[in-house]
């Protein structure tokens, strides 16, 4: 088995996506129960819609090379 | 002895309004152990936020106001000041509880107020002007709060959540229209009820509720005739006057804090709007301007069997 | 009851710190739901310029999922899925150089008709700040057949202010290519798939939210495609990869509330390796407008990009210098970018949405990697319409 290694470019990529997200990690304010209802709008849900995100999923990975995200994996399929 | 469970009615009176319970039980004294849980929570309820005490913790509270540290209050409290400011928040400064001096002024003022009072008032008035940070509130000096408007609807929720705990599953908690549905009758069959016409004696309509809170805004019952004029009893806290939209709102929800909340929402906005907003809400409403009734389902006439007079509902204990 | 307004999950959310309330709002279940949603996917002809011989027409594929989510109480949900695809066309064989040099592609000869099939079934169970979800599912068609199971976690803490999820998941596949003897493809063959996600999302302010994640996934046996071929030095091979591949993902997102429009901008961002030593970098930005009272419009961008691994080609016009090769389109190096443009509808029980789609791939627009000449890159448009209940 081949194990990949990260060469410079991404190594420079990475390192701006960590400080991004640390930036975002700070920004952080407490958020009191009151201030909650514009996080409960449908489009800030981290779920998109279910059947649509699941199409996406299918379409994207059977004509891309890439594939995963944070939710497990489905099954294949012999789509070529 | 135990028989079979009955539906049992029992009256009181708390928060200066007739107040009902009623649940299924076997025995008197098991119908008069939800009696007594009603009883003492809405005493509890009642001396701890009237606002007609001078010992109640309301009234410490507002001792603080004017106070530069201001006061660290308990979790029950802050629970509800949290509430409050999300109505404040999404009434866009329309409903208020530190509207305290507004309040007194059209309750106790005998004709139409002035508007210099009316100025003078809303110059005590505004949450914002308040710091609020989730634990300890700094009160500007004069400020007055009243949580009139809340804790009735919560002393409804309250009672129901401990019959439940006490293992009553059928009933249902009135206290002077704030309704909240413990469970359905025992045969599975919802509760039918009344809602009363904001104008004329008699229902507009009746419906099948077998659980959650149910709460009515309306200004039919507490109002006042000026020069033939009529001056609903709930105000807008940002301009000082009674509110002309909508006559009466009925709202179910699953609590009747929050059914309270949807129906004052309402009732603050102008009728188009609120109509609008109940529309969006997704809950289940009735809403009445005094010549028609609007409603989230088709109306089937008047049928209430077992009706309840969903007498009137809101705001200040009087 | 049906599906509350966003200002009404407000101000219940803000009831819930009260003493008891969580135990009195438990009885309340979370909702039902019924979905269906058609999706018509439609690959753009090869151009004759590109195209040596065989059926300029790709593939065309018609889709119909259902799902329907059912809470058997109020810790219990109950999710069932099911997928039919109906495809015909036909898609990319090998590819040849002319006398010049450039490449031109060879399409499989006769239309391919091909269906498939897939079910789901999750149970989920809610217990205080933790939620875990089983599932299963099965997929099969002609030349296809794949089974798989996962499990996936969540913790809130914070009161719900951010949460951890992870997962694992399991796929075996099995492969029984069709015409296998006439066209001498392998006659059966499998391969498995374990995955591994973790994940952690963060409410930031009251305008925004945070999730990052990361999956592992270790993939071993057939990996080849038994359809595509590739010209090695004037043969023509079978197409053949390594028969073992560990992926790994690292998934971002944001949402942004905007108060003056009263819109949510969603970024997505993916960075992907793998141990072919193919990279991807995937952006998305989608733009949710509410519009009057009921109705939703979303213009969304995504861009894709991706270097090929070093076994792949057009065509080898030497013998390349490791035992795999692989012309197959979807290994090149290009870049991708599709518009989609969505309107939905919802009123009281019911949501309406309809969307399209536009898919643009070039090897120009890679931004790693040296793009080769792929005339197999493939341009599709898409348009889905869905309806969902809540009964």
């Amino acid at each position: 088995m081949q194990w990949f290694s990260i060469s410079s470019p991404d190594r420079r990529l990475t390192f701006a996506l960590v400080t991004m997200g640390a930036c975002f990690l700070s920004a952080c304010a407490p958020v009191q129960p009151w201030e909650r209802g514009r996080l409960a709008q449908p489009g800030m849900a981290l779920e998109a819609d279910a059947l649509l995100a699941a199409m996406d999923e299918h379409v994207y990975t059977s004509k891309e090379a890439a594939s995963g995200s944070i939710q497990p994996a489905g099954g294949g399929c012999g789509c070529n | 002895m135990s028989q079979a469970p009955q539906a049992i009615r029992m009256r009181f009176s708390t928060m200066g309004c007739p107040a009902e319970v009623c649940v299924y039980a076997s025995s008197v004294t098991e119908a008069h152990t939800a009696l007594a849980v009603a009883g003492c929570e809405s005493r509890r309820l009642d001396s701890k936020y009237s606002h007609y005490r001078d010992d109640s913790y309301l009234a410490i509270l507002q001792q603080s106001a004017g106070k530069p540290g201001g006061m660290t209050v308990d979790d029950e409290t802050a629970a509800l000041l949290n509430f409050a400011a999300c109505q404040y928040q999404q009434s866009e400064g329309r409903f208020d509880i530190t509207a305290g001096h507004l309040t007194r002024l059209w309750e106790q003022s005998p004709q139409v107020p002035a508007r210099s009072e009316i100025e003078d008032a809303l110059s005590m008035t505004g949450w914002n002007n308040a710091a609020w940070d989730g634990s300890k509130l700094t009160l500007p000096a004069g400020m007055q709060l009243n949580l009139g408007a809340i804790v009735k609807e919560y002393a409804a929720d309250r009672i129901a959540l401990l019959l439940r705990r006490q293992g009553f599953d059928a009933g249902y908690v009135d206290l002077g229209g704030d309704l909240h549905f413990i469970g359905p009758h025992p045969d599975g069959r919802p509760w039918q009820v009344g809602i009363r016409h904001p104008r004329a004696s008699g229902a507009v309509a009746g419906t099948p509720v077998s659980r959650g809170g149910l709460a009515t805004s309306g200004d039919y019952e507490r109002f006042r005739l000026d020069s033939g004029k009529r001056y609903s009893h709930i105000l807008d806290a940002r301009s000082g006057w009674p509110v002309t939209g909508l006559a009466s709102v009925s709202v179910l929800a699953p609590s009747c804090l929050l059914a309270g909340a949807v129906s004052t929402l309402a009732m603050l906005l102008e009728k188009r709007e609120g109509l609008d907003f109940l529309e969006e809400s997704g809950l289940c409403w009735l809403a009445h301007d005094g010549d028609n009734v609007f409603s989230s389902i088709p109306l089937k006439g008047v049928e209430c069997g077992q009706s309840l007079a969903v007498c009137n509902s809101h705001g200040v204990p009087m | 009851m049906k599906r509350p307004s966003p200002r009404i999950r407000a101000l219940l959310a803000s009831s819930l710190g009260l003493p008891g309330f969580q135990e009195l709002l438990a009885a309340e279940a979370p909702e039902d739901s019924f979905e269906y949603q058609f999706t018509h996917y439609d690959e753009e002809p090869i151009p004759q310029a590109s195209l040596q011989e065989g059926d300029p027409d790709r593939y065309k594929i018609n889709s119909h999922q259902l799902r329907w989510v059912k809470n058997l109480d109020s810790s219990y949900t109950l999710t069932v899925g099911y997928l039919h695809e109906a495809m015909s066309g036909s898609s990319p064989w090998f590819v040849i150089p002319d006398s010049d040099g450039r490449a031109l592609q060879v399409m499989s000869g006769a239309t391919i008709r091909e269906k498939r099939d897939q079910v789901d079934v999750s149970l989920g169970r809610r217990d205080g700040d933790y939620t875990h979800t089983l599932g299963l599912g099965y997929s099969t068609e002609d030349d296809y057949r794949a089974r798989y199971a996962s499990y996936s976690g969540k913790k809130e803490l914070a009161k719900g202010l951010a949460a951890y999820s992870w997962g694992f998941s399991y796929s075996d596949d099995e492969i029984n290519p069709t015409d296998a003897q006439e066209f001498a493809r392998v006659v059966t063959a499998s391969r498995d798939a374990w995955s591994a996600s973790f994940g952690f999302s963060q409410v930031l302010n009251q305008n925004a939210v945070f999730q990052t994640g990361a999956s592992l996934t270790r993939q071993t046996g057939f990996l080849s495609d038994p359809y595509k071929l590739a010209l090695v030095n004037s043969f023509l091979l079978p197409d053949q990869r390594p028969d073992s591949r560990t992926l790994f993902a690292w998934t971002n997102q944001l949402r942004q509330y905007i108060p003056s429009t009263r819109a949510a901008l969603q970024l997505d961002y993916r960075y992907f390796r793998d141990s072919w030593n193919i990279q991807a970098h995937t952006l998305s930005a989608a733009w949710v407008q509410p519009l009057a009272t009921s109705w939703e419009l979303t213009p969304s961008i995504r861009y894709h990009s991706q270097k090929a691994p070093d076994f792949y080609a057009p065509y080898f016009p030497v013998p390349p210098q490791g035992e795999y090769w692989s012309s197959d389109y979807r290994l090149a190096t290009f870049g991708a970018l599709s518009y989609r443009l969505n309107l939905a509808w919802r009123h009281e029980r019911f949501k309406v949405s309809a969307g399209l789609e536009m898919y643009d791939s070039e090897g120009s627009l890679a931004i790693s990697g040296t793009p080769q000449d792929t005339p197999g890159l493939v341009d599709f448009w898409r348009a889905n319409l869905s309806f969902t209940v809540n009964p």
